[in-house]
This record gives C-alpha cells, sequence and structure tokens, in this order.
C-alpha cells in the first residue's frame, strides 16, 4: 500500500496510535526480557512500532491487534538476533526445539507449594532469564501477557502442539528455580537445613 | 490416560484451554490421583507466582518521543507528493 493521500495519511497515523501506543509498556517489558539490556529493549520496540505501521494497512479492524503486534516484536526480535549472530550461531534463538531430557518433578516443592510465597518479583525475572529464549517468550505470553494458545500460536508462528508442550517445559523449568530460589532463602521445610 | 500425559495436559487444564471429553478425562483421573493433583496444583501455583510478582515498569519517556519521531520520518515509503 505504497500510495496514501495526505489526509488519509493523518487519520491512518492517528488510527494507528489509538491502536498501538496503549501496548507499549507490555511490548518494552517483553523487550528488556528479550534484549537483556534497556538499549536493545528501546530500539526493539521503535522497530517495532515503525514495521507494524508499515503494514498497518493489513491489519484488520476487529481482529486481534494485541496479537498482530506482539507477532511483530517477535519477528522484529528473531530478525535482530539473527542478524546479529551472522551465521547459525545465534544463543538466543538455540533451542527453538525441545529439551529433551525430560524434567523431574522437584518432589519437595510439590510437598510444600506454599513455598513459592516467599518468591519476589526479581526472583521471577531471575528465573525468566534463566529459561531459553524460545521457553522465556512462551511463558511471558501465556503466564504475563495471559494470551490463550491460539494466539500464543499465531504470534509464535508454531503449532498449538508445540505452544503447549513448551509451555510445559518452560513452567517445569520455572517451578525447579522459583523452587530453588525459594529454599535458598530457608523456605520449604529442607529436611537437611536442620542444624 | 495415565499419569504422564494427565501432566502433559495439566497446563491446558489449569489455563482453561481443555473442554469437552478431554477436560473430562483429566478430572476424572484428577479425582483418584493425589499427586496429579499435586502437580496441578503446582503448576498453577508456579504460573499464580509468575503472574501475581510481575511488576513492569513504565516505559522511558523518552520511548515514546523516539517511536513518533521515527512514524514521522517512516511513513511507508510513498512516491506521491509530499512537501
Ligand atoms: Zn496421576
Amino acid at each position: 500500500m505504497p500510495e496514501s493521500p495526505q489526509p488519509q495519511d493523518t487519520r491512518r497515523r492517528r488510527a494507528f496510535e489509538k491502536e498501538a501506543l496503549p501496548h507499549m509498556q507490555d511490548l518494552y517489558f517483553a523487550a528488556l526480557r528479550l534484549s537483556r539490556n534497556a538499549k536493545d529493549a528501546e530500539d526493539l520496540v521503535q522497530e517495532t512500532y515503525l514495521k507494524a505501521f508499515r503494514s498497518f494497512g493489513r491489519w484488520r479492524a476487529g481482529t486481534n491487534f494485541r496479537a498482530w503486534i506482539w507477532r511483530i516484536l517477535v519477528n522484529t526480535w528473531v530478525d535482530v538476533c539473527r542478524k546479529r549472530a551472522r551465521g547459525p550461531k545465534s544463543a538466543d534463538l538455540e533451542g527453538q526445539g525441545m529439551e529433551p531430557e525430560a524434567r523431574q518433578e522437584a518432589p519437595s516443592l510439590l510437598e510444600n507449594p506454599g513455598a513459592l510465597d516467599a518468591c519476589v518479583g526479581d526472583d521471577v525475572l531471575r528465573a525468566l532469564h534463566a529459561l531459553p529464549a524460545p521457553q522465556r517468550l512462551v511463558l511471558l505470553l501465556a503466564d504475563v501477557e495471559e494470551f490463550r494458545y491460539r494466539d500464543i500460536a499465531r504470534i509464535l508462528g508454531i503449532p498449538m502442539g508445540t505452544v503447549m508442550s513448551r509451555l510445559h517445559h518452560a513452567r517445569q523449568k520455572m517451578r525447579e528455580l522459583l523452587w530453588d530460589y525459594a529454599r535458598r532463602q530457608g523456605y520449604g521445610g529442607e529436611k537437611k537445613e536442620a542444624r | 490416560m495415565n499419569c504422564v500425559e494427565i501432566r502433559r495436559a495439566a497446563d491446558a487444564l489449569i489455563d482453561g484451554e481443555l473442554s469437552g471429553a478431554g477436560k473430562l478425562r483429566v478430572e476424572e483421573h484428577l479425582k483418584y490421583c493425589a499427586q496429579c493433583r499435586q502437580w496441578v496444583d503446582s503448576a498453577r501455583r508456579t504460573r499464580d507466582t509468575v503472574r501475581s510478582r510481575v511488576v513492569k515498569p513504565e516505559p522511558p519517556g523518552r520511548l515514546e518521543t523516539r517511536i513518533r519521531r521515527a512514524l514521522d520520518a517512516g511513513r511507508p515509503p510513498a512516491q506521491g507528493p509530499r512537501g
């Protein structure tokens, strides 16, 4: 849609800002989790908005704008990773598939589920960053942004089944990490702690 | 369904993504399997911990300025008459 007369430009711009700007805080939060530093996160969000604006004509009013712009964020981030890696060595993109090894069950946590109450926001962020990027992303989408699986599949461009298995592994890993943090803070009644 | 399958379905269950026969089968299993109930409970707590602890920072004010400027400069490559 290259040719748009001026008044339409303004209307389009206004319509875009109305739809898109309210998502800035969410997108910025995700960008921080993906980029790991504020400057890259800002670049990522800016690039996302620019791309979204350019293809705004392809978004159909009434459909899920939020999922639409999130998909652009993810694709933009993937592009950035690829460019930066300039080859197959993109650490961030590695592990797109699954982690083969079956996680063990963290039995102590199962018996002390309340221990997670000890975890604070920083613990959650730390755990998020300890996840491989694909798991971090699916967890952000499902647990922080509360997208439906259907939308997550669209945003990530993967089948529903992959969404589910990736989320399953991500939550298991998350649970282990949070449990570990909680335990180190002395919660959860570890028998060995008695001295 | 065995316990492994149930646990794999636990996420979909707590996210309200199961329905119909699949949901019934999981719920039936949970009625008599305490270990899977524990599993589901801990999956739910993990999710809720993430959900409740995350605080999204206000983006820096300059970000919106940057975005607006980028939009000003980056309108679609219109070949039309532009001042
Ligand atoms: Zn069971």
